[in-house]
Formats: structure tokens, C-alpha cells, sequence
């Protein structure tokens, strides 16, 4: 049999215990550790545990956002920039003055530059 | 210009522009190490894609799997960690091509190496591309003269053909395929000469004997050196074929030496087993034999319909302690047109080029052969043929009949002949007079110890007062006439 890989047991983990209550959800983590140490996975629990995190979120829609802006940004136009990503979006802002100004989205597997520097840099290539 | 005109221009410039939100997909390193990395995300990356690490490293996706991408790492790589963004390109790799690079020394990705200026490429070519196909190939019939007497007589290499030349260390294989390139000079050839995972010290002894005899004017060396990556001197051997190809693709004949292949082969079985893809024989991964193949392949001479043009490739490969029947060297014996075969006993006894032409074969030179050439090399192939036979005789020749006395003797002059010095090509002219002169008894009046130096003089001789017979030898003009110009050549030569 081939080996189980770390999302495939948080595939699993997700779906025995969405809709559990406190009571029984003890009862299943109890199983799936057991399950765990069975197959000699205990070593990769912390890979299991972040695959499930971001399974879990994606399967519940939330999308997760990285913002990065030259200087500070007011709540209003953050909100209006999670908006556009969906409805339950967590954003997490981070300052860089190196990209000048604009800003710069970063989702889980693209990259949506809008900042300055690349702008300017752009430019650079079109004149040359 | 006017300022007033070049603020306008620049003005233009910067209104044509267009804002736009870069889009790029991202994916994570999450592991790296020995050259190469696994990544995450990625999920539309293609096979054989550049991606961009930070640093301005560059890494070529090899295995795309379920959730992860298996990539090898072109240059530096100790810069980059777990977790560091990689971004796509978009780009299949690909190297810059052009007659900028003749001349020069570039690394696989076509970045100048021996310090000249650079200049910018116009365009790029894949490294993998599908070798042309049956329609637009058309039968090898024109000769490549490599100026090695033994070659161009025995073993004749045609355009568009791939000889392998194979044997130890040390028995003087690049001297084949260098002197090969020098002799290239005036001939309307490009030459690409890709050295793999050799010493950097032996690759700059190289380019300089190529400018000391004038060849870099129409080559172009691609250096993986010793220290480089495994990952570049895998590709090494496509990105020369690929700078070759755009030369083919103007309709020129390109001579491509790949020196050498079983160091591309170790170095993909290094990438391959980090990668952990399944080892087979000597520990190479299954598809070695398409990894020759398939660059193997892209050497062709092209019908005139399709554009003309042809890649001749003369790989190398390094056997060890003789094993021929070894895996690489068995591959790229059976994808190649032929063999040239080294061998270290003939080096010490001091036949240089060490090459045995019992076992050394060319499949389809033969074809490409000039008129004069071929007449004098039918008579020679058999006299060596039956000189080999009778050599274990040769140390009782008291007791031996006149007739195979006679066969040793001529055979012995041959041997001789068929010597030759490095650095010292011979145009096809005068390798058919010395061959003819020594097959037709004008040598008998010396021993055989003495025909390296009456052949200088020979060549000497026709060279001053003979060019326009040489010419027409050239130009494979062969009948009666011609025959008896050499026969009195000679016999005038060696009146003096």
C-alpha cells in the first residue's frame, strides 16, 4: 500500500470530525492519535496539523490574504480590499516602505503587484 | 536632438505606458539542498519551466507530482531557504542564440564566461526540441574533412552524420574533435564545441590553441566546468545543439562536438537520484538512453525544401579500462552513425591518432566520400585489412615468401602514413598524394621509419609547384589524366 501523505490524513482528521460535538470530537482526536502512532506518523504531527489548518480554511471559504503597503492604511480601504476577495477573508497587513507606495496582494498561490517600485520598474524596461 | 524633441520623445514614451497589476504565481520552497528543491504550490507550473528564486537564481521544474514540484537549481543555491517565495516565468528554458556568440565562451545559459563585453541576445531557443523529422531530412552526402588522415580516409565523416569517438583517459579523443574544428577554417562551417564537466584550467588550454590557429572566429565554446552544478552540465549538451540549430535554421552547416557525454550521463544520474526517481542499471535512471537519444537525434542534414542547413555531432565518450560493453557507451554506440575507437596499447606504441581502424566504423560516410578519396581508400582499407592478419608473422619475416613480405612491408609504410602529429590537419589534397604515393611503390627507395619526414617534404613540394593538380584532387575530380599528373608529381619529387 502506498504511504498516506500528510494532507491525506488531514483530509481525513477534517472529515471525521466537522459537525462533531466537544464530547465526541475528544473521543475522535483520542482515535486519530492512536491512528497516528499506529502508522508511525507522530513525527509529522506539526505537518498534519498546518495541512489540516489549511484545508479546513479553504473548506470552509475562508480565504486567507497577505496586504503589503508602503505606509499606514486606514481600516475603510482594507475592508474594501477584503471584500473584493470574498466573504470570510483573513488579512493580515504588512508595512514595507521599500515598494515605495500602491500595494501588493499576496493570496496562497498568486501574487497581485501593485506597488510603485514594480510599476517604476516596469517603466524602466518599456524605455530601454 | 533638441532638448524640446527629446522631452517629447520621453514624454511619449511615459504616456504609452500602461499601468497594470502584475500577476504572479507563487509557490514555496519546502525543501532544499544538493542542488536541488521541492516546492509547493505551483499547481500550473509546466515541465521544463524556469522558475525564478530570490537571489536571481533560476531552477528548471523536472517532476511535477500531486502536490509538489521536484526542480534542479541552475547556479548558486546556498542563499535559499525553507519557505522563500519562487515565482513563475512563464518560460520553457531557453538560451540566447545569434552570431554574437561566435567567438565566445558562454556557460549553458548562454552568459559570456571569458570576460568580453556582453551583448544583448535578439533572440532565444528552446533547449528541448523535437529533432526535425523523416520529410525534412535528406541523405548524407557531403564530406566533413576532419584533416586526420586516418579519419578522412577510413572512417570519413559525412555533414549531418554523428560519429562517436570513444576510449580511455588519455588517448587523445578531444585532440580528434579539435583538430577537427581547426580544420573547419574556410570550409563555411560554425563549429560549437560543449565541454561538460571538464577541468576549467584544460578548457582555457583549449580555446587558446583554437585562437592560436584561428578557429574561434567560427566557433563557439560552451563551458560547464568541473565546479558548475550538476544541473548545467546536464543541459550543456541541449543549449549547444539549441545555439547550434539557429545556425542550421540560416542554412549552414554546423560541426557540434559534445565532450563528453558520460559526464552529462553522471550528471543526470546525480539530479535523477535526488530527485528520487527510480535507479536502474549502474544506478542511471530509465531514461538515459533518451537522454542521449533524443539530443543525438537533432543532428541531421536537411532536405533543401525544409531550409537546407545540417548539425554533424561528434560526441565523446570515456570508457573505462576498455569497457565498451558498459551501459552508456553501449547507448550511444547504437544511436550513432559510427565509432571512432582509441585505444591505449596503439598510444604507446606510438600511433597517434590511437585509433584502431579494424573495429573504428563510419555507417554512412562512406556516401560522402570525394571521387580521389574513395580510389585510393578502397586499396587502403584492404591493405590494412590484410596487414592486421599477417602482423603477428612479422617478427619471423626471414622465413616468410616474398608476396606477405611485401603485404607487411606496405602495410608497416601505411601505418606510418596514417600517422600525424596534433594541431596539424591535412587538407584532402594531399592526404590522397601521400596515400597514393606510398600504395604505388614511390617510397621504396626508404624505410619506413623515414616516411613522416619525406611526406613534409612531399607536401611541401606539391604545395609550391603542384597547386593546380591539388585543386582539382579538391574539387574530386578523379580520372586517367589526373592519375598520371600525380604519378609524375611524385616521381619529379622524388628525383630531387
Amino acid at each position: 500500500m502506498a504511504k498516506n501523505t500528510p494532507k491525506q490524513y488531514a483530509i481525513a482528521l477534517h472529515q471525521i470530525t466537522s459537525g462533531l460535538s466537544d464530547k465526541s470530537l475528544g473521543e475522535a482526536l483520542k482515535q486519530f492519535v492512536l491512528l497516528l502512532a499506529r502508522d508511525h506518523k507522530s513525527n509529522q504531527a506539526s505537518a498534519i496539523i498546518n495541512e489540516f489548518i489549511r484545508y479546513s480554511k479553504k473548506e470552509e471559504g475562508i480565504a486567507e490574504i497577505e496586504i503589503t503597503t508602503a505606509g499606514n492604511m486606514d481600516e475603510k480601504t482594507i475592508n474594501k480590499i477584503k471584500q473584493s476577495f470574498g466573504e470570510k477573508v483573513e488579512a493580515t497587513v504588512k508595512i514595507d516602505p521599500s515598494i515605495l507606495g500602491g500595494i501588493k496582494i499576496k493570496t496562497e498561490d498568486k501574487i497581485l503587484d501593485a506597488s510603485l517600485k514594480t510599476q517604476l520598474l516596469k517603466l524602466k524596461e518599456s524605455i530601454i | 536632438m533638441s532638448i524640446n524633441s527629446i522631452v517629447e520623445e520621453l514624454k511619449k514614451n511615459i504616456s504609452a505606458f500602461e499601468k497594470t497589476v502584475e500577476i504572479e504565481e507563487v509557490g514555496a520552497v519546502m525543501e532544499v539542498g544538493d542542488g536541488i528543491a521541492r516546492l509547493s504550490g505551483l499547481s500550473k507550473c509546466q515541465a521544463n519551466e524556469m522558475l525564478e528564486f530570490p537571489g536571481g537564481t533560476y531552477g528548471v521544474a523536472l517532476n511535477l507530482e500531486e502536490e509538489t514540484v521536484g526542480t534542479v537549481l541552475l547556479g548558486e543555491f546556498k542563499h535559499i531557504k525553507e519557505g522563500d517565495v519562487v515565482k513563475r516565468t512563464g518560460r520553457i528554458l531557453s538560451v540566447p542564440v545569434g552570431e554574437q556568440l561566435i567567438g565566445r565562451v558562454v556557460n549553458p545559459l548562454g552568459q559570456f564566461v571569458d570576460g568580453g563585453a556582453e551583448v544583448k541576445a535578439k533572440q532565444f531557443y528552446p533547449i528541448e526540441k523535437i529533432a526535425p523529422g523523416v520529410m525534412s531530412r535528406q541523405p548524407v552526402s557531403q564530406p566533413l574533412q576532419t584533416g586526420i588522415k586516418a579519419i578522412d580516409a577510413l572512417i570519413p565523416v559525412g555533414r549531418g552524420q554523428r560519429e562517436l569517438i570513444i576510449g580511455d583517459r588519455q588517448t587523445g579523443k578531444t585532440a580528434i574533435a579539435i583538430d577537427a574544428i581547426i580544420n573547419q577554417k574556410g570550409q563555411d562551417m560554425i563549429c560549437v564545441y560543449v565541454a561538460i564537466g571538464q577541468k576549467e584550467s584544460k578548457v582555457a588550454r583549449i580555446v587558446a590553441k583554437l585562437k592560436e590557429a584561428g578557429a574561434m572566429d567560427y566557433t563557439i565554446v560552451v563551458v560547464a566546468g568541473a565546479s558548475a552544478p550538476a544541473s548545467l552540465s546536464y543541459i550543456a549538451p541541449y543549449s549547444g545543439v539549441a545555439m547550434a540549430e539557429y545556425f542550421m535554421d540560416q542554412g549552414k552547416d554546423v560541426l557540434v562536438v559534445y565532450d563528453d557525454l558520460s559526464k552529462q550521463a553522471w550528471a543526470y544520474r546525480e539530479i535523477s537520484l535526488l530527485l528520487r526517481r527510480p535507479p536502474g542499471r549502474e544506478a542511471y535512471p530509465g531514461d538515459v538512453f533518451y537522454l542521449h537519444s533524443r539530443l543525438l537525434e537533432r543532428a541531421c542534414r536537411r532536405s533543401k525544401e525544409a531550409g537546407g542547413g545540417s548539425i554533424t555531432a561528434l560526441p565523446i565518450i570515456e570508457t573505462q579500462a576498455s569497457d565498451v560493453t558498459a551501459y552508456i557507451p553501449t547507448n550511444v554506440i547504437s544511436i550513432t552513425d559510427g565509432q571512432i575507437f582509441l585505444e591505449t596499447d596503439l598510444f604507446y606504441r606510438g600511433i597517434r591518432p590511437a585509433l584502431n581502424v579494424g573495429i573504428s566504423v563510419s555507417r554512412v560516410g562512406g556516401a560522402a566520400q570525394t571521387k580521389p578519396m574513395k580510389k585510393v581508400a578502397g586499396k587502403l582499407k584492404l591493405a590494412m585489412a590484410q596487414f592486421r592478419e599477417l602482423e603477428a608473422f612479422s617478427q619471423f619475416s626471414s622465413d616468410l615468401d616474398p608476396e606477405t613480405k611485401k603485404q607487411i612491408d606496405l602495410g608497416q609504410r601505411l601505418v606510418e602514413v596514417l600517422k600525424q602529429p596534433q594541431f596539424k590537419p591535412v587538407p584532402v589534397a594531399n592526404q590522397v598524394a601521400i596515400i597514393y604515393a606510398v600504395q604505388n611503390g614511390f617510397t621504396s627507395h626508404i624505410t619506413a621509419k623515414e616516411i613522416p619526414q619525406w611526406e613534409t617534404k612531399l607536401h611541401d613540394f606539391m604545395n609550391k609547384s603542384k597547386t593546380a593538380l591539388l585543386d582539382k584532387i579538391a574539387q574530386g575530380n578523379w580520372d586517367e589524366t589526373i592519375e598520371k599528373e600525380l604519378k609524375e608529381a611524385i616521381a619529379e619529387f622524388n628525383q630531387k
